[in-house]
Formats: structure tokens, sequence, C-alpha cells
């Protein structure tokens, strides 16, 4: 399975600010308030409004048009504020259905990601007649190739398995002219870089690229001169990152064996839609979904050893509503949308920075405000204090009255 | 006594003349003797006083005269007296101001002449004051009797003012030649007090005018002079109480103004408290940890641990476990009071689905089951009572313009009635009151629940939906006319969308929800708890936000209006079960051997209009191909009345229009019935062809209708048939022109009909125009419509 990246932190902090300053949002950027002004095609704002768009978001107000245009973008924005919508948006008007054959592609760094995107692109689709197809790993090969020899417009998957699909000549690329990276700054690691470029090869030499992530260090723009073209930046500081629609809370429990007990109160206090808890290994994932289940919750967990059908029956579970807690570890935390999560808990802090800000972005969607809280033990303060500093933001202790603050 | 008072007049001029020319002689003599002719002279006066007094009793008035004047004299001295004490202060200030001896001496010398000169014109105006009180009351004593008798005293008083006046004129006189050198400074010592005079002149006025109150104070005799002093007294005592009034009140002043800093001081202290309390409040509530908790809250404990029991619970709420949550919150709801319970289970129901993100279908169908189950457990009320709150949450939401929240709330409000707690009839209302806007919001609205619960709405009441559906057109069109463009453009996706839907829902062509499969489960639950008993039913969105409503307000209408209409619906219900009975006997007696039969023929003949019957007929929803019986009913019934009624031809065009199975089941019925004319009695037949003249008419069905029948072939027509087909065309022929030229024109453009137009010309030819002139022109007219092959219409 795919790992995070640890870059090291002494390279991040060595970056040179004069360099920084050559990257930031292009000017002439302009936000267009509705999606009627954008020149959005009938059928696709049919699609949009049925999805339960009232508005475009402050990225996909000025990323689309850019992207529309068939230009080269940079896009940064926090979690939640519409980055898988605005890419299935732009797919969906660029694509031209009456032609059977790949014309855009999406690369996500995990299978979760992957399939959310496909299905943002159908639902948004849903009067367009677009096929879109997920080709990630875990899935049939076989179901893979009678896919795309069928005939689809856009391909959503994970770099291997695209690239085994492109070797195969199953995945035709002549046709393709939009290339998409979500969770740039994962895929352009270490770890997938090579398979990035093993796929970019195949295809057509005009392609337009779009690179969209919460996070892009210093190292990641710089990569990004080698194969894109004049592209148009839009970024966001890394101190805005965290402060929008998110209220971030620690609370001091002191002891990891009190942490379940603080769980169940924060249940009769605060009123939650769904949830989602972060564990930091699979073991407590397991014990923490036994335990709940115990107390009548009705719990969905997930984490990376489970097969890849279980995990999307869970994902469905989740997003239907069948059940309102999902327990998992980080495997699940980057980019997936469920609409109803109003609370993230971190029941363990994450270990890495970049980590934090992919959990919390689970809630606070659709410009209703959503809450993190963490569970920090003593040991756990220092840490803490790091990703306030490090993302500019402030985390303050649970108050008692937090229920009427929210 | 004029005459007295002249003599007296020219004596004092005689006196001052001697006077005169023995001051230049000797001053200081002069001076003691003048002294010593005073004293003389008072002495004289005296005694010639007593000696009249003793002479005459009848001169008594004269005598409280001279006394008058006496007192008076005693007063003047004693003025003289205070006035030298002022001039003596005076005079010692003046000395202290000069620094050297030389000029101190010159300056007693000066004072002591300037004291002189000035006591000279302190008697001079002192005098003239004299004068003028004496002119008043000469005056006020004139009016009275005895005013005569004072003019020989004013005569005395003169004469006595006018020797001290030329006293002081002749000491004047003495001291200008002794000290000629120092006229300039005397003359201005002389103006600083002339300006003392005039002060001078003020206080000896005052004086004058107190002195003359004691005077009369002590004459007893004269009461009439005591009442005009008196009142200016009184007055003077008033203004004095007024003054002290004056001064209570600027004593009151400073008393307010002293509260008034007062006041603020306890506001500020107020002000200063606020800041301080907010950090307490702060410190006190910071989150703790469960074991590390001390307790707090503002509601009462019982009722914050309800709330927190309650919260906890409806966080674990789903469909898994929707059973068993309702069933442990039914128990918290009947530990407590029924109106607080019910109050916190509405207010964290309404918090969990209003409040939180962008909600789905599921969560909202869990929370509406949730409703329904505690309706069904604990009461009615509590359902009541919440779609109550659940009206005002949205009302606030609306204002408040939160469109996520409105969505969540909408999606609610769509379970409530699926899941049977609320009637369709309280969504329609709230529907037509939400169409009469339409504005972005509204749109919103409209989508939403149409699209979770529009085919349920439809299936329940079609006529509500044919209503909503009309006010949505009319108010669309209203705003499609006076928006502008920008507004249109807007507005048009989203109107357009929505206009869709409805289209689609009113033509019937919207595929049930798939998700309503996923609720089966929930469904037997609720059925199990007996669902239907609780379904409120009669309710208006108006009465859910009316803020008077008191008692059971959820029941169907007043109490005390029920207990009135008790006799009318004992009546109704009375009427209908007798009608019931009848139609029941009737519907045997025709042969309706089948329920679906007789149910058709009970809609059909206890309709109150065609499109009641209508409406009825299509609820029925009969399944595959029973609806068939429904033409072939209404067919017979026609038939069998005595006297042919059009109800039944209006009826079948609207069931024709409607559905087109019901035109080929009419077509498919009336060629069963031609079959049978051999053997079909007169009266029926009659009936038969004017229903099929009027099915013509209508355009329901064409002429075609009779091609089955051969009309070419004399051998086939019998009697029955032509006398049959006789009425069907006479009937025909009787309409307006224009129509009997549309109706046989309809029958020429079909190419195969061919043959059917010769037989239809031979046979109007044969045996209505032959036996009825009066239709010839008729005829040919339509003769030529049957060639008016291009079909155009008249």
């Amino acid at each position: 399975m795919a790992t995070t990246s640890v870059v090291p932190a002494n390279r991040r902090r060595a970056a040179n600010p004069a360099e920084e300053m050559d990257f930031e949002t292009t000017e002439g950027v302009k936000a267009i308030a509705s999606f009627e002004e954008m020149g959005i095609k009938d059928d696709l704002l049919r699609g949009i409004y049925q999805y339960g768009f009232e508005k475009p978001s402050a990225i996909q107000q000025r990323a689309v048009t850019p992207i529309i245009q068939g230009r080269d973008v940079i896009a940064q924005a926090q979690s939640g504020t519409g980055k898988t919508s605005m890419i299935a948006l732009t797919v969906c008007q660029v694509v031209d259905t009456s032609v059977r054959e790949v014309q855009a592609l999406i690369l996500s760094p995990t299978r979760e990601l992957a399939s959310q995107t496909e299905k943002v692109i159908l639902a948004i689709g849903d009067f367009i007649n677009i096929q879109a197809h997920a080709c990630v790993g875990g899935k049939s090969v076989g179901e893979d190739i009678r896919k795309l020899e069928y005939g689809v417009h856009v391909v959503s998957g994970t770099p291997g398995r695209v690239c085994d699909m492109i070797k195969r000549r199953t995945l035709r690329t002549r046709a393709i002219k939009m290339l998409v990276l979500d969770e740039s700054d994962e895929m352009l690691s270490r770890g997938f870089k090579d398979q990035i470029y093993d796929v970019y090869r195949y295809l057509p030499p005009d392609l337009q690229v779009c690179l969209i992530s919460a996070t892009l260090p210093h190292e990641i723009l710089e990569m990004t001169n080698k194969f894109m073209t004049d592209p148009v930046r839009i970024l966001v500081k890394r101190d805005e990152l965290t402060l929008e629609g998110i209220k971030q809370f620690f609370v001091a429990v002191e002891r990891e064996e009190w942490k379940f007990d603080t769980l169940c109160d924060l249940y009769d206090t605060l009123t939650i839609t769904q949830a989602v808890i972060f564990c930091n290994t699979k073991r407590k994932v397991d014990w923490l979904t036994e335990k709940m289940r115990n107390n009548n919750f009705t719990v969905s967990s997930m984490h990376g050893d489970m097969p890849q059908k279980e995990r999307d029956a869970i994902m469905g579970e989740f997003r239907a509503g069948t059940t309102r807690v999902l327990i998992t570890t980080d495997v699940w935390a980057r980019g997936l949308d469920v609409q109803q999560v109003s609370l993230v808990i971190n029941y363990d802090l994450p270990n890495n920075r970049e980590l934090y800000i992919h959990r919390i972005g689970r809630s606070g969607r659709f410009g209703r405000k959503g809450v993190a809280i963490n569970f920090v033990k003593s040991d756990d303060i220092k840490i803490l204090r790091d990703i306030e500093q490090y993302y500019s933001t402030q985390i303050d202790e649970m108050p008692m009255n937090v229920a009427d603050l929210i | 006594m004029e005459k007295q008072t002249l003599e007296q007049s020219r004596r004092e001029r005689r006196k001052e003349s001697r006077l005169a020319k023995n001051a230049s002689k000797h001053q200081s003599w002069l001076l003691h003797q003048k002294s010593r002719a005073m004293k003389k002279h008072g002495n004289d006066s005296d005694s010639e006083l007593e000696t009249k007094s003793k002479s005459d009793t009848s001169v008594s008035p004269s005598v409280k005269v001279l006394k008058e004047a006496q007192v008076e004299k005693f007063e003047s001295y004693s003025r003289k007296y205070e006035t030298d004490e002022e001039y003596m202060l005076s005079e010692e200030e003046r000395g202290g101001s000069v620094a050297k001896k030389k000029k101190k001496t010159k300056g007693s010398s000066k004072s002591s002449g300037k004291s002189m000169v000035e006591m000279g014109m302190q008697l001079v105006s002192i005098a003239a004051e004299k004068d003028l009180e004496l002119e008043r009351k000469l005056s006020k004593k004139l009016k009275v009797k005895e005013g005569k008798l004072r003019g020989v005293d004013d005569g005395l008083n003169i004469i006595l003012d006018g020797m001290s006046s030329a006293f002081d004129f002749i000491m004047g006189e003495g001291e200008v030649p002794g000290t000629g050198e120092l006229s300039a400074m005397r003359l201005k010592k002389s103006l600083s007090s002339k300006k003392d005079k005039l002060s001078n002149k003020r206080i000896k006025v005052e004086a004058v005018v107190a002195v003359s109150g004691h005077v009369e104070t002590s004459d007893e005799d004269i009461e009439s002079d005591d009442v005009p002093d008196s009142v200016p007294s009184r007055k003077k005592h008033k203004k004095r109480k007024v003054s002290g009034q004056q001064q209570k009140d600027n004593v009151e002043d400073d008393g307010v103004g002293m509260s008034k800093p007062v006041e603020s001081c306890g506001k500020e202290v107020k002000l200063g408290d606020a800041p301080a309390e907010v950090p307490e409040k702060k410190a006190k509530e910071k989150y703790i940890a469960p074991h590390l908790r001390a307790r707090a809250g503002n509601e009462p404990e019982e009722h914050t641990q309800i709330r927190r029991r309650v919260r906890g619970l409806l966080n674990r709420l789903s469909e898994s476990n929707v059973e068993s949550i309702t069933g442990e919150l039914s128990l918290i709801f009947q530990s407590v009071a029924r109106s607080v319970a019910s109050q916190i289970l509405t207010e964290e129901v309404l918090a969990s689905c209003s409040s939180g993100p962008r909600g789905n279908q599921q969560y909202a169908a869990v929370f509406a089951a949730f409703v329904a189950g505690m309706a069904c457990l604990v009461g009615v009320d509590f359902s009541a009572k919440f779609v109550a709150s659940f009206a005002k949450c949205f009302e606030d939401e609306y204002n408040k313009e939160d469109n996520l929240s409105l969505r969540n709330l909408i999606l609610l409000l769509s379970y409530l009635c699926i899941f049977g707690v609320c009637s369709s009839d309280l969504i329609y209302d709230f529907l037509v009151m939400v169409s009469k806007r339409l504005t972005e919001a509204d749109v919103s609205i409209i989508l939403t629940l149409l699209q979770c619960c529009g085919m349920k709405l439809r299936a329940d009441d079609p006529a509500a939906m044919k209503d909503f559906i009309l006010s949505v057109q009319n108010t669309s069109n209203k705003l499609k006319a006076s928006s502008e463009d920008d507004n249109e453009k807007k507005n048009s996706k989203r109107m357009e969308f929505m206009l869709e839907i409805i289209c689609d829902i009113k033509n019937n062509k919207r595929k049930p929800n798939e998700d309503s499969a996923h609720h089966t489960r929930i469904k037997k639950w609720l059925r199990k708890l007996r669902v239907d008993d609780i379904l409120i039913r009669g309710l208006k969105w108006s009465k859910l936000l009316d803020p008077d409503k008191k008692g059971q307000w959820w029941l169907s209408g007043d109490v005390a209006s029920s207990t009135g209409n008790v006799e009318e619906v004992a009546n109704r219900i009375d009427k209908d079960v007798l009608e019931t009975q009848r139609m029941l006997q009737l519907a045997a007696a025709q042969k309706m051997n089948t329920d679906a039969r007789r149910a058709i023929f009970c809609i059909i003949m206890s309709g109150e209009d065609y499109l009641d019957a209508f409406e009825k007929l299509l609820r029925l929803e009969l399944p595959g191909k029973q609806d068939r019986d429904i033409m072939r009913v209404l067919v017979e019934c026609c038939l069998q009345e005595k006297v042919f009624n059009k109800y039944y031809t209006v009826l079948a065009s609207k069931l024709c229009e409607h559905d087109k199975n019901h035109k080929f089941t009419l077509q498919f019925c009336l060629w069963d019935q031609f079959k049978d004319l051999e053997s079909m009695p007169l009266m029926r037949s009659m009936h038969l062809a004017k229903f099929v003249a009027e099915m013509v008419a209508s355009f329901t069905l064409s002429l075609s209708v009779l091609k089955t029948v051969d009309l070419n072939d004399i051998t086939l027509l019998t009697p029955k048939r032509i006398m049959h087909f006789r009425i069907l065309f006479e009937a025909i022929l009787e309409y307006p022109e224009n129509l009997v030229w549309n109706i046989f024109t309809r029958a020429a453009v079909t190419p195969e009909l061919e043959s059917f137009r010769q037989g239809l010309e031979f046979f109007i030819k044969e045996y209505i125009v032959k036996t009825n002139k009066d239709l010839t022109q008729k005829f040919k007219l339509a003769k030529r419509a049957l060639n008016n092959v291009e079909g155009i219409l008249m």
C-alpha cells in the first residue's frame, strides 16, 4: 500500500524565502460568483444543482474558468472547499460525450479517492451521459479491460493500475487532453514520482495538466516547471489552510485509559450528525470499534489491511448514513467527501503535521462549520503546539459550553 | 389757612435776611446763638401747644396733629445722628489712605467741611422727601373728611425745613473765601460726595417707608389709613415666602444633583462588574474530562441530565437501532412531565436535523421514523407539538435565509408525511403557500419536497396536486411577466428544473424513489406499532404557526363545534347507510355480479357530478383489464335510463380524454351493442342512438365507429336497424351546420372509408330525406362534407 511521504524537516525549513516569493497566485485570476456565469452547459448545471451545490466555493470560483479554457493550473485549497467536485465539474465540461474515447485522466494516490472522484463525476454528470471508470488496484483486471474497451470518457485511477492498463494497450491515450493530479504533493513525492513519469510518457505532448492539493511544498512547485507550461497558480497561503469553517479544540485527558470515557461523554454533550474518529494503529481501530458497538453505537471501521470490497462496502454504509460513526486510520484521511460529517475526533494525534490538515478537513463542508477535537495526553501537548505553530492556527482547550459555541 | 401759611413764609425770609447780616460780623458767635435760638424756638412751640390744649377742648384733632409733628421732629434728629456716624467711618477711611501727616491734618479739615456740606445736602433731600410724603398724605386725607385741618400743619413743617436749609447755605459760603487755593480739589471731592448722596437717598427712601409704617400703625383712630399699608406688608411677606420656596427648590436641585452622581457611580460600578464576570464564566466553564468534572448548569439538574441522555441517544440513532432507541426514549418521556419531555425531545431533534451539515434522505428518514414511533408509543400530542415546533423552526430558518438548514428540514417534513405522522393535505397547504412566493429559496424547497415525496402526494390527492400545479404556474407566469432580464437568467434554470419535475409528476412519468425499498423495515415496524392511528388530518400550516391555539388543537375541528355537528354527522351517516343499501340493491338488480362492477356502479350512480365520479373512478385503480368494466357499466347505466341523461356522455368523454384505452373500450362496447340491435327494446335503442350521436358530436368518437355496420346492403337493413340509425342520423343532422360539416368531414379524410361514405349517403338519402324534407339542406351540406378530402373544417 502507499505510505505517507516523510520529507526531511530540514529541507522544508531551509527553503529559500526569496524563491518562495516566486510562487504566488497568478495575477488576473478573477472570482466568478455563480455557475451560470462560468458558461457551464445546461445539463451539467442541472446535475450540479441536483448534487446540492448552491454556488461555487472560493477555489471553484477561481480555478474552474482557467481549466475550462485549457490552461495548465496549480490549485491549492484547504480540505472541504470543493476540490473534488471542481475536478468533476471541469472534466464534465471539457469532455465531448459523443466521442467514446478516454479524454481525461485523473490520478489519485489512494483507491478510495479515485473511486470517490469517479462517483462525483457520475453524480454531477447525471444528465450528460458521461461514462467514467475507476481504474484502481484490488479490483478485477478483466473488469477494467471490459469497461475500457466498451469506451469511457473519463478514467479516475491510481498510478499503478493506470500504467498497467496503458502498457496493455487497453487504455488508449491518443484522445487524452487533460491530466489531473489529485493530492499532488503525495503524487509527486518519492513514492509515486516514477509511476507518474511512466504514465506521463505515454500521453500526448499538448496535454493540459492540473495539480490539485491542500498542501504544496516548495520542492513540488519547483518540479512543476519540468512538465507544465506557464501554469495559472491559485495558491492559498499555509496560514489560511485551517482557519475557515473548522473549530479546533483539544481535551486534556491526561491518560490513555480515559479517552474512551471522554468520547462517550462528548456524544452526550454535542449534537453530532456523523463523525469520523482517527486512530493511529489498526489494532486500536478494532478495539475502539468493538467497544463502541457495545455502547449501542452503529459503527463502521476501516484500515489498510481490509480487502478492497470490504472497504467499499464500509464507505457505502457510512456515506448512505446507515452508520453514523467511522473509525479509521489515515488510509481514509485524504480527500474523501462525506457531506454529513460534522465532527472529526483525533483519538490519537497524527504522526506528522501534514496528516493533521487532511484529517480535520473531513468536517466543515458546504460552508457549514465543522469541529475537530483532539484528545491529548500529557506528553502530547508538545506535538499539538508544534501543529499550531506550523499552520499558524489556534487550538483552544475545549470549554464546558462547547455545545453552545458550535 | 392759606394766609397763615403765607405769613409764615414771609417771617422765614425776614429771619434769613437778619441772620445773613449777623453772619458777616462773627461766624463762630453766630453759630452758638443759632443753636440757642433753635432750642428756644422748640420750647416756645411746646408751651404754645400746652396752652392751646388747656384752653380749648374742642380743638382735640389739632392737638393730635401737633403730636405727630413732634414725633417727626424727634425722628429727624435720630436720622442726623445716624448720618454722623456714617460720616465718621468714611473720614477714618480717608485718613488712613493718606500717608503724610500734613495731608492728614488737611484731610481732617477738608473732611469736616465735606461732612457739613453733605449734611446740608441731606437735609435738603430729606425736606424734599417730606414734602412729597405730605402731599401724598394730603391727597389721601383730602379724600377723607379731615383733609382741610392738616393744611396748617404743612405750613409749619415747611417753615422748619426752610430754616435748616438756610443754615446749610450759610456755612458753605463761609468756607469758600477761607480756602480759595484748594478749589480744584474740592470740586473733585464734591463729585465723589454727590455719588454718595445718591446712594444715601436710596437708603433714606427705604427708611422713610419703614418709619411711615410705624407711624401709621401707632394711629389707632385712623383705620382707613392702615388698610392700604397692610397690603404691601403682606405682599412683602409673600415675596419672602416665595424666596424661601426658591431656596428650598435650590436645595432640592442640589439634592437631585447629588443623587444623580450617586446613580452614575452605581452604573459605573455595574459597568465595572460586567467585564469581571466574563472571565469568571470562562474560567468556570472550561471543559473538564468526565472523571475530573464538577457539575454546573443553568437548567434544573434533572432537566439537564435528561437533555444529555436524549442527546446521547439521538446521536446514536440509525436505522438499525431506531426501535430500541425509541423504546428507551419513550421510557425517559414517561419519567418526567409530558410538557418538559416533549419540549426537550422536540428541541433536540430539530437541532440535530436543522443545524447539522447537509443531510441526506437516510438521516431525515431515521429521525422521522423516530418521531412516528414516539407518537405511537406515547401519544399523538407528541407528534402534534413536534410538527408545530417544526413549523416555527422552519419560518425562523427561512427568515435567516439558511438554505442548507431549510433543505434538511424539508427532507424531514417529507418523511414525516411518508411515514404517516402528518397527512398530505398539510403538505399541500404548505406547498401552495410556498408556491405563491417562488423566491430562489422557495424553488429549492419545492424541488426538494417533490423529489422526495412528490409521487406519494400525487397518489394521495390528485386534485390537490392539480391545484398546486396551477398555483405554481400562475405565480411563475407573473414572475416572468414582471421580472427583469437579469433576474430571469438567474431564476430560469432552477425554475425550469422545478417545472420539469412538476410536469413529470403530473404526467405520472417519474419513477418512485429506489430508496423507498430501503425503508421497508421501518414501515413494517411502524405498522406493527399501528402508525395509522396517529395520522394527523385536517391541519393547516397557518394553524401550526398560530400562537393562540389551545387545548387539543390537533384534533379535527374544535371541540365545541364538533359537539354542535354531532347531529349533522349522525344524519349524514344515516343517509349514507340508506343510500349505500339502496345502491347495492340497484346494483344487484342490474346484474353487477363482481365487486369491481358494483363499485363502479355505485360511484357512477352516486357521484355529485361527472368530475366527482371521474375522480373516484380513477382512485379505484382497477388492476389489469378490470378498468374495461368502467365503460361497460357506464353504457349499461345510460341505456337503462327511462329518460336519456346527458350525464353519461359527459362522463364518458372525460374518461376517454384521460386515457385512450377507455376510448377503445367504448368503441368495442358500442360494436357489441350494435350486434344486439335486433333484440334491443325500442327505448334502449333510442338511448343508444342518442349516446352515439353525443359521442360523435363531442368528437370523442368519429363517425367511423359505424364502419362495422353495412348501410349499403338492403337485405341487412331490418326495420329495427333502420329505425335505430334514423334516430341516430336525425340527431346528428339537428346540430348546427358547422358542427355537422366538421362531423362528416372527419369521415372524409380517410381513403379507406370510401365504401362507408357511400353507405352513409345512400342511407341518409333513402331513409331520412324522403321521410323528412326539412333535412334536405343539412343532407346536401353533409354530402359536400363527405367529399371534402382536404379536411377543411368550418
